[in-house]
């Protein structure tokens, strides 16, 4: 056990190391989308605390990454205020957008809260093309400030940002490996396994359920403010289902449940449609033609699919030889 | 139609198949290709076009939906609570994603017409006057359901059918095949569905994401009017309607959709029980 947890720690700093070392090969390309695909690897990671760990379905995730990107965008244009707390608030509008949603669909399950978060996603769509007066509509806003450096620190040049978003990811993926590693992790998981049972042994699933979906949409709100200070243009595609669904795909090709796996599927989908770039026109259909051979071929996802040929197969020999000495 | 196919597969199959709108569409599209191929009208190929999205009903749950069932049977070892399962919502969100996409590749986005004999025929009763092919829609939808219904309640499969639907575990007991069941209820439902979509073809224009709209709407009304409560889901029917249509007339044709579904929160919110529940 200990040796293992050993190996586990070389790897993640084998992988620092490696990600540390990528801006210096100096392609700006490669550097672009490893950006996109960090601030996409944080939001499915959120998005799996709901779906993987609590066992909700949420289907118009997407509308949090929107409010977030545009409640940055927005203050930071029209008050002046700085894109850091720009960045904060929108995880806060964020959040409370998620309470919004979250009230209502506490009493839902499976096909019914679906369905409800799918509108709440259609709402928060049709609102941003809609009031065109504060959003401009369709057309999106253009001059989205950068994010302010410090000092010697410039985050308008893309290396320095590449450094910021690998912190940040990070730091957010620890944060969620504390968490679903706890206490609380262990609750929300005997939640999604029998709720009513986790009721009778005195755990209140009301309070539990609405702090993770206030936790996942903060991040998602932050994702997004990180997307508007980078890419500075947002429009209302942000929120679209197709956006929804992508991201629901990184977390079950990634892995659903796991800390590690939304991330995973959001590196390949990211590096995957970027060199599928001449079939745009495919794209949502590469993506449900995804999620059904992951449900039907492999449920865990490309990290259940590791560990279990890789890791699992050991200790299940050991399994065997034990029953058999037994 | 679609709803009554829906409701078919929730309850036999206890899964909610968010794909099922697509085979609506489907069945439109495919009435339209196969009469522009064959020569033929709509009102005839329609019925080949059902039995074609029917067939692929069958063939997509011996592939898909089969190994989803013995998962869950394996791990649980019940047969109860499939629809509470997310890897049926899931698969059937891919599958409806896949199937829109595929129309939108071979059909293209563009809106189409289906004209047939029937399209400039008008029958005027008293003052009212109504189009032929929505007479039709009324005439094949009522035969159909009543068919579905005697079927249901007099034949040995229908028998079997309805005992599945209320417990799986009991009717393996006594000999019926649950696998074969869970064919002809997708068969039909679907059969449905195609038919409600070659029906529709000539009434309204068809555009990809038509599956799509229908079933949302249909959800919501489902939660608006109570979970299982039919009174209600038509009183609601109408309601959704007309709010969703005089809030278009007030705040904008624009926000419509967002009246919808606002309302279907506030409900959700206030009276999870539906309008009409206790």
């Amino acid at each position: 056990m200990r040796m293992s947890s050993l190996n586990n720690i070389a790897y993640i700093i084998l992988l620092i190391i490696i990600f540390v070392l990528i801006p210096l090969s100096g392609n700006q390309y490669i550097i672009h989308i490893m950006i996109l695909s960090f601030i996409n690897a944080i939001l499915a990671s959120a998005l799996d605390l709901l779906v993987g760990y609590t066992g909700s379905l949420i289907l118009g995730y997407a509308a949090f990454y929107a409010v977030g990107a545009y409640t940055s965008t927005l203050l930071s244009i029209n008050i002046g205020l700085s894109p850091w707390l720009g960045v904060a608030l929108g995880g806060v509008a964020s959040m409370l957008t998620g309470l919004v949603m979250g009230i209502p669909a506490l009493r839902l399950r499976g096909p019914y809260l679906a369905i409800s978060t799918l509108g709440f996603g259609v709402i928060v769509y049709l609102l941003l093309i809609n009031l065109d007066f504060i959003t401009r509509g369709p057309l999106g806003i253009p001059n989205i400030p950068p994010l302010p450096g410090a000092g010697l620190i410039d985050f308008s040049s893309r290396t320095s940002y590449y450094y910021l978003m690998l912190t940040v990811y990070i730091i957010i993926l620890y944060i969620l490996w504390m968490l679903t590693s706890s206490r609380y992790g262990r609750i929300l998981v005997a939640m999604r396994e029998d709720e009513d049972a986790a009721k009778a042994v005195g755990i209140n699933t009301s309070l539990y359920r609405i702090s993770v979906y206030m936790i996942s949409t903060f991040i998602a709100g932050v994702s997004g403010g990180f997307y508007a200070h980078y890419i500075r243009y947002v429009n209302p595609d942000m929120s679209s289902l197709s956006q929804s669904i992508a991201i629901l795909s990184m977390v079950l090709l990634g892995g659903a449940g796991t800390v590690i796996g939304p991330s995973i599927g959001a590196f390949i989908l990211m590096f995957v449609s970027e060199i599928l770039r001449p079939l745009l026109e495919y794209r949502l259909l590469i993506y449900g033609a995804l999620i059904i051979l992951i449900i039907r071929f492999f449920p865990g996802g490309v990290y259940g699919y590791l560990i279990r040929n890789l890791v699992q197969r050991k200790t299940v020999s050991k399994e065997i030889v034990g029953e058999v000495k037994t | 139609m679609v709803a009554v196919g829906l409701t078919m597969i929730f309850g036999v199959m206890r899964f909610s198949n968010f794909a099922h709108g697509e085979f609506y569409m489907l069945g439109a599209y495919l009435t339209y290709t196969l009469s522009n191929y064959l020569k033929t009208d709509p009102y005839i190929t329609m019925f080949v076009a059902a039995l074609i999205v029917g067939l692929l009903g069958v063939a997509l749950n011996k592939i898909l939906i089969k190994p989803l069932y013995e998962a869950v049977v394996r791990a649980r070892g019940t047969a109860m609570f499939y629809f509470q399962d997310l890897n049926f919502i899931l698969m059937t969100i891919g599958l409806s994603i896949l199937i829109v996409d595929l129309v939108l590749v071979i059909w293209k986005p563009i809106p189409i017409r289906v004209y047939t004999i029937m399209t400039d025929i008008v029958i005027k009763i008293g003052f009212l006057s109504i189009g032929a092919p929505r007479i039709l829609a009324l005439l094949i939808a009522l035969i159909s359901l009543s068919t579905l219904y005697i079927f249901l309640r007099k034949s040995r499969i229908g028998k079997a059918i309805r005992a599945v639907s209320q417990d799986p575990s009991a009717a393996m007991l006594v000999g019926i095949n649950i696998w074969k069941i869970y064919d002809i209820t997708m068969f039909i439902s679907l059969t449905l569905a195609g038919l409600a979509g070659g029906v529709v073809g000539p009434i309204f224009n068809l555009y990809p994401n038509m599956g799509l709209d229908m079933v949302a709407k249909a959800f919501a009304v489902v939660i608006l009017g109570g979970m299982g409560n039919v009174m209600g889901a038509i009183y609601a029917g109408f309601l959704f309607g007309v709010i969703e249509n005089l809030g278009g007339l007030f705040i904008g044709t624009a926000y419509r959709d967002v009246i919808g579904f606002l309302i279907m929160i506030i409900v959700l919110w206030i009276r999870p029980q539906g309008i009409l529940g206790r």
